[in-house]
């Protein structure tokens, strides 16, 4: 599969300390993939390269074919949402938008219709006369996101789409970064790992400036030995000691109040049915705890803090 | 890189046009056009009041507006004012008398005295460039979409155009207060020297400007801009003035043409040879800034 991005040895420094050490993977053309890692990870580093704000002190990012140095040669093919990027406070949002449009190459009358519909996109229709200092942090996000689907990008970074969004707005993005997926690359970064698992099909987890990993979701995720269990009560300590307690389980690790992943210690596929009836003796018969779900295969987060040694401080399922 | 991918016209014409009307709406605008409508119309007030005055009290002194004219043309060539136009300007005495004979004097002392405080004036109109939005990340939209160079140029240009429209409109109303209601002079002398103080004034500016942009990029932060912009316009003007003044034996006032401002009389002289080479030395010295601050600019992390 060819790459729409191709980050090679990259480095970044900032005085003494290194944001990005060493890193390199390829985002295949036309996937949604994700970039995952805690805070202070290098994300946003990683992206603000990409996108020309920064420059690397080693390495090299090459966007559909470019050298990211060359960034002049990418503006109208790619788009990006930024994590920290402030629109002028007193100045309507529209007016803003008509103004990026315009760089984009389109006339001021053609800027405004686009402008328009990229507000009505996200919700912000009624908002667009607004200043932008007006605007709640959600809608300002929305605005921001509506800068990013101005014109008709190839190529989209998308820094925590949906970070400080309520619920409904939240899938509303999701819906539409679902939507464009065979037809432009899209890279998301978030610290919601569900969203990140449901999403993408591709994914990279950095952690303290170095890739610990980059494949597909399917392969990040796939685990004879690791099953996912969704409880309709809430587990409990004496629970959890009885199933550690258990010669077939290495590992109980709590996702949330009703969720855990269980790491299996067998040494083949075939004991993994004699396990699983071991395990369900020990919920249903003694502790009364019934599963609704059991997936087979790790959670993103649960590789995730496999990987990051357990730092993960995000929102597992929000 | 191609031309094609680097420098844009329209996009400069759209950063700076933006730009200014960006700068007006939040305020930061207004506060320079107030600037330099209020240092500006100071001056002016200063030696139009008390000519004014005089015109007033011709008739009850039983002069009429000719002869009160002549008297103020006198004073205006009287040696107390030339010996204070040359201290001033350090000129010798042809280009005195072409400022307060030839050209319209009282419009050449004002021209005078902008040209002093008009640095400071500029740097404070010129300073958050780019500084304030590098703090807010508030360019990363525009370079997602444009070239460093064509963001830089824009907003240079911007400021350029705002200053000349500002001190354009400065111009007006000296020219037009002085010409309806004091009536001292012909139309023409008033237009041409409106015209030489205006390019004077202008060109002055320009490498201040350039050299505020320079400073703008370097900073995050637009009061950092600002300080380090008003003490690099000051600081080696007082510093030149204070060497100059300890070195008893020796006549250091030279050191000044290292800076803008030892150029700026030059720009109101008689002499067309010496007012192309100062319009040539400020040129000059803004290209210099101007490719300092491009480079940094061009360079660092935004």
């Amino acid at each position: 599969m060819d790459a729409a991005i191709q980050v090679r040895s990259l480095r970044k420094e900032f005085g003494r300390f290194v944001a990005l050490d060493d890193v390199s993977f390829d985002v295949p053309a036309g996937s949604l993939f994700g970039l995952l890692g805690p805070n202070g990870a290098g994300k946003t580093t990683l992206f603000s390269i990409a996108a020309g704000f920064l420059r690397a002190s080693g390495g090299t990012v090459e966007m559909l074919g470019i050298d990211v140095r060359e960034i002049g040669r990418l503006h109208g093919r790619f788009s990006m949402l930024p994590q920290d990027a402030a629109f002028q406070g007193g100045i309507p949002v529209i007016e803003q938008l008509v103004m990026f449009a315009r760089l984009n190459g389109f006339s001021r009358d053609d800027a405004e219709d686009k402008a328009m519909e990229a507000l009505e996109l996200v919700g912000l229709g009624e908002a667009a006369r607004r200043n932008a200092r007006a605007l709640s942090h959600g809608m300002m996000k929305r605005a921001a996101l509506c800068q990013a689907f101005l014109g008709d990008p190839e190529l989209l970074i998308l820094d925590e789409p949906t970070a400080g969004l309520d619920p409904e707005n939240a899938r509303g993005i999701r819906k539409l970064i679902r939507a464009m997926r065979g037809e432009r690359t899209v890279v998301v970064s978030s610290h919601n790992l569900r969203e990140i698992q449901d999403l993408c099909d591709h994914a990279a987890i950095l952690h303290e400036g170095r890739l610990e990993v980059c494949d597909s979701m399917a392969a990040l995720t796939a685990s004879d030995y690791l099953i996912r269990i969704t409880l309709g009560e809430e587990l409990t300590v004496a629970a959890i000691a009885d199933l550690e307690a258990l010669e077939v389980v290495e590992v109980v690790q709590r996702t949330g109040p009703m969720e855990f992943n269980l790491q299996l210690a067998i040494a083949s596929p075939d004991q993994k049915d004699d396990a699983l009836r071991a395990v369900n003796r020990v919920l249903i018969g003694t502790h009364d705890l019934v599963p609704r779900s059991l997936n087979e295969g790790a959670s993103l987060e649960a590789r995730f803090l496999e990987l990051t040694g357990g730092t993960y401080d995000g929102a597992s399922s929000s | 890189m191609s031309a094609e991918e680097g420098f844009k016209s329209s996009h400069v014409r759209l950063v700076a046009s933006y730009w200014m009307r960006f700068s007006v709406r939040t305020g930061g605008g207004l506060m320079a056009i107030f600037l330099v409508l209020m240092s500006g119309l100071t001056i002016a007030h200063l030696f139009i009041t008390p000519v004014e005055s005089l015109l007033d009290k011709a008739p009850e002194l039983g002069h009429t507006e000719g002869e009160a004219a002549d008297t103020i043309a006198r004073v205006a060539e009287s040696e107390q004012i030339v010996n204070m136009v040359q201290w001033l300007t350090g000129q010798d005495e042809d280009e005195v008398a072409y400022l307060l004979r030839d050209q319209p004097a009282l419009l050449s002392v004002i021209w005078l005295l902008m040209l002093i405080i008009f640095p400071f004036v500029t740097a404070i109109g010129s300073f958050n460039q780019t500084a304030g939005d590098i703090g807010s990340k508030g360019l990363r939209y525009l370079l997602l979409r444009t070239e460093r160079s064509n963001i830089y140029i824009g907003r240079t240009v911007g400021t350029l155009y705002f200053s000349a429209a500002s001190l354009l409109l400065l111009m007006v109303l000296v020219l037009l207060y002085v010409g309806l209601k004091l009536r001292l002079y012909e139309v023409g002398d008033l237009l041409g020297s409106g015209a030489q103080g205006f390019l004077a004034l202008m060109f002055l500016s320009l490498p201040y400007i350039a050299l505020c942009g320079w400073i703008s990029s370097m900073f995050d932060s637009a009061f950092a801009a600002l300080a380090i912009c008003v003490l690099l316009v000051g600081g080696p003007i007082v510093a030149f003035k204070m060497a100059d003044a300890a070195a008893s034996q020796t006549d250091l006032a030279w050191l000044e043409l290292l800076l803008p401002w030892g150029w700026k009389y030059d720009l109101l002289s008689g002499d067309m040879g010496t007012r192309l080479t100062a319009y040539a030395v400020m040129l000059g010295f803004t290209a210099l800034f101007f490719a300092l601050g491009m480079r940094n600019f061009q360079r660092r992390d935004l």
